[in-house]
């Protein structure tokens, strides 16, 4: 119990370093929500922090790198606080309006309540245990930065050393802190992406409906999912999946708010969210291609294509440096893909049909997802038959095109039974599609033609 | 009532309807998830320790590990021995592999046969243990740390 003090000051500070880039980024708002600043608080610390351990772990370790990662988090929120003061910010928190607006919101903060308990309760998962967690053990270990023997090791390479450091970095965060390990008390990150993550599908929602009562109603549905708090990769098992989902969300929803062209802050929030995508997960690359070329179109229409292209460049230096470093430590390509080529391609197009049919029976699958993905379906086509055309399709090829890409990754599967190769990994693919996901059925849900 | 409010109507309750069975077929998980939730006493090895509980009947297993690899020498590898098509032995060893950071780890998957053929070899593997997980070690490899029922950490000094 001991250690719950120290980890949550490391909290207190992912959150503050969090602040401090939310309110750089939200210049030109004189008003600021409170519980949305607070929720992207959490996404842009968790961010701001993992970075800037990988990146400070080149020339400082132990107790030197956890002062100078503390005193980027406190410089950030210093300054934000002063940049507050100057602007004349205020803030706002934004109560319930109606019976049903409270009622929604009292069920979402006993769902996010029980996320808590149940995440307390549950141990991490495999991968949150052996893929995650063991990067942020070897780091702790090592003063805060993974050893280069890791990336050698064959015997571990069940751990994937080519993955992105977004998790292990915050996990070891709190490691250092705490002073030791601990399994117990890293597991509060994970509910905290949750409340934060449903703050920002609320928001997103009365965004994008003009009603709050649908925004709170499917943060409040979001738990429902069978798989989202009781499969590998749900909420409470230690999996980075619907971490990445919410990151997505984030970037769809400030493309949204781009395109409606009300508030000046939404390039700079897509460009935060969009980037550090590949931070997250490997899939990462995939969505932040796919947003990052929605984007650039979007930005290119109202801002000209200099700003367009600048929009992907921070994206692209995550994912070639995290690549020069892959290449630095000389860690092994993964075995569960063979390299992309013609040839390959080629060679394994005969696997389109049960890749295809092996994705109609994992969304079909009430024990994992109940209705979702039919609701989903008829979402966009109830948006778009009530005048949402241009806004549902948008966001339904924002789900259909990363899962396209992932479908048709295992055309390149190594695994001998690339069918096992799909049933094992499918399912976390389609959880980070899920918070999107909840934005179209939130659309079909809207008054017909009203608009945010 | 004009014909677009009709339309309405029927539109929000087969949301509701959608909606409802969604809820419908997620609650009962959820809720016997709550039930049987028992928070526990917070330990550092939390997670390792509840899956060398349940796959080794071994509580404390990351401590008792931990106890016995500090009684190796550290310059000289392990050996993890287990059984074929099994992920039970495959995860032990994740862990084991994680707890045992920065030693050197091997694992070798064998059925009964290669097994056999194996054992002669093995003291002379320049290994500083065997590891023999969910696989009845022979009678010259019985002197060792018991992890639980399925593990036993056998020091090649104590085999010689």
């Amino acid at each position: 119990m001991s250690s719950l003090p120290a980890a949550l000051a490391a909290i207190l500070l992912i959150w503050a370093a969090g602040f401090g880039v939310a309110v750089r980024l939200l210049r030109g708002s004189r008003e600021i929500e409170w519980l949305e600043l607070s929720a992207l608080a959490w996404f842009f610390g968790t961010a701001v922090v993992s970075l800037s351990l990988w990146l400070v772990s080149f020339v400082a370790r132990g107790v030197v790198l956890q002062i100078f990662v503390t005193l980027i988090c406190l410089a950030l929120a210093v300054s934000a606080v002063a940049q507050m003061r100057r602007r004349a910010n205020t803030f706002r928190f934004a109560l319930p309006k109606s019976w049903i607006e409270f009622v929604l919101a009292g069920l979402l903060a006993v769902e996010i309540a029980v996320v808590f308990f149940l995440s307390l309760r549950h141990t991490l998962g495999w991968d949150g245990l052996l893929i995650w967690e063991l990067k942020a053990r070897l780091a702790w270990l090592n003063g805060g930065t993974l050893p280069a023997a890791y990336f050698a090791d064959v015997a571990r390479g069940f751990s994937h050393p080519e993955y992105p450091l977004f998790l292990p970095m915050n996990e070891m965060w709190l490691y250092l802190w705490m002073g030791e390990p601990n399994q117990y008390w890293i597991k509060l990150i994970f509910p905290i992406f949750y409340g934060a993550g449903m703050v920002l599908l609320a928001r997103a929602a009365f965004v994008l409906t003009a009603k709050r009562w649908i925004g709170l109603l499917v943060a409040s549905l979001f738990l429902f999912v069978p798989w989202i708090y009781g499969g590998p990769g749900g909420i409470v098992v230690g999996y980075v999946d619907v971490p990445l989902g919410f990151f997505y969300l984030g970037a769809i929803y400030s493309l949204v708010l781009l395109i409606e062209g009300n508030a000046q802050f939404s390039l700079a929030f897509f460009v935060a969210f969009n980037s550090i995508l590949p931070w997250i997960k490997r899939e990462g690359v995939i969505l932040w291609l796919v947003a990052g070329i929605f984007g650039a179109v979007v930005i290119w229409k109202r801002r000209g294509l200099l700003l367009a292209i600048a929009s992907l460049v921070p994206g692209a230096i995550v994912v070639l440096g995290f690549r020069f470093y892959l290449h630095v430590v000389q860690a092994a390509a993964s075995l569960d893909f063979v390299p992309v080529s013609t040839t390959a391609l080629g060679a394994h197009l005969d696997r389109i049909v049960p890749i295809f049919r092996e994705l109609i029976q994992e969304t079909c699958l009430t024990s994992h997802w109940s209705v979702l993905w039919m609701i989903v379906l008829l979402a966009f086509v109830a948006a778009a038959v009530r005048g949402q055309v241009q806004r549902g399709g948008m966001i339904f090829a924002l789900i259909a095109t990363p899962l396209a890409f992932y479908c048709s990754t295992y055309l390149f599967s190594a695994w001998p039974d690339y069918i096992g190769h799909i049933e094992s990994s499918l399912p976390r693919l389609l959880i980070q599609l899920i918070p999107t996901a909840w934005l179209l059925i939130a659309l079909a849900l809207a008054p017909r033609n009203r608009s945010a | 009532m004009r014909r677009s409010q009709i339309f309405s109507a029927v539109y929000y309750a087969i949301c509701a309807v959608l909606l409802g069975t969604l809820v419908w077929q997620g609650l009962p998980g959820l809720w016997i998830d709550i039930r049987s939730a028992r928070v526990k006493w917070p330990r550092v090895s939390y997670s390792t320790d509840a899956f060398f509980s349940a796959l080794l009947d071994a509580p404390n297993g990351a401590e008792s590990c931990l106890d016995a690899l500090a009684q190796l020498p550290a310059d000289r590898p392990l050996l993890f021995i287990c059984p074929k098509q099994d992920a039970r032995w495959d995860f032990v060893y994740g862990l084991i592999s994680s707890i045992s950071w920065p030693r050197d780890i091997r694992k070798e998957n064998l059925d009964p046969t290669e097994f056999r053929q194996r054992i002669p070899s093995l003291h002379d593997s320049g290994n500083s243990a065997v590891i023999f997980c969910g696989i009845d070690p022979p009678p010259a490899f019985s002197r060792g740390w018991r992890i639980g029922r399925q593990l036993i950490i056998v020091p090649l000094e104590a085999a010689k």
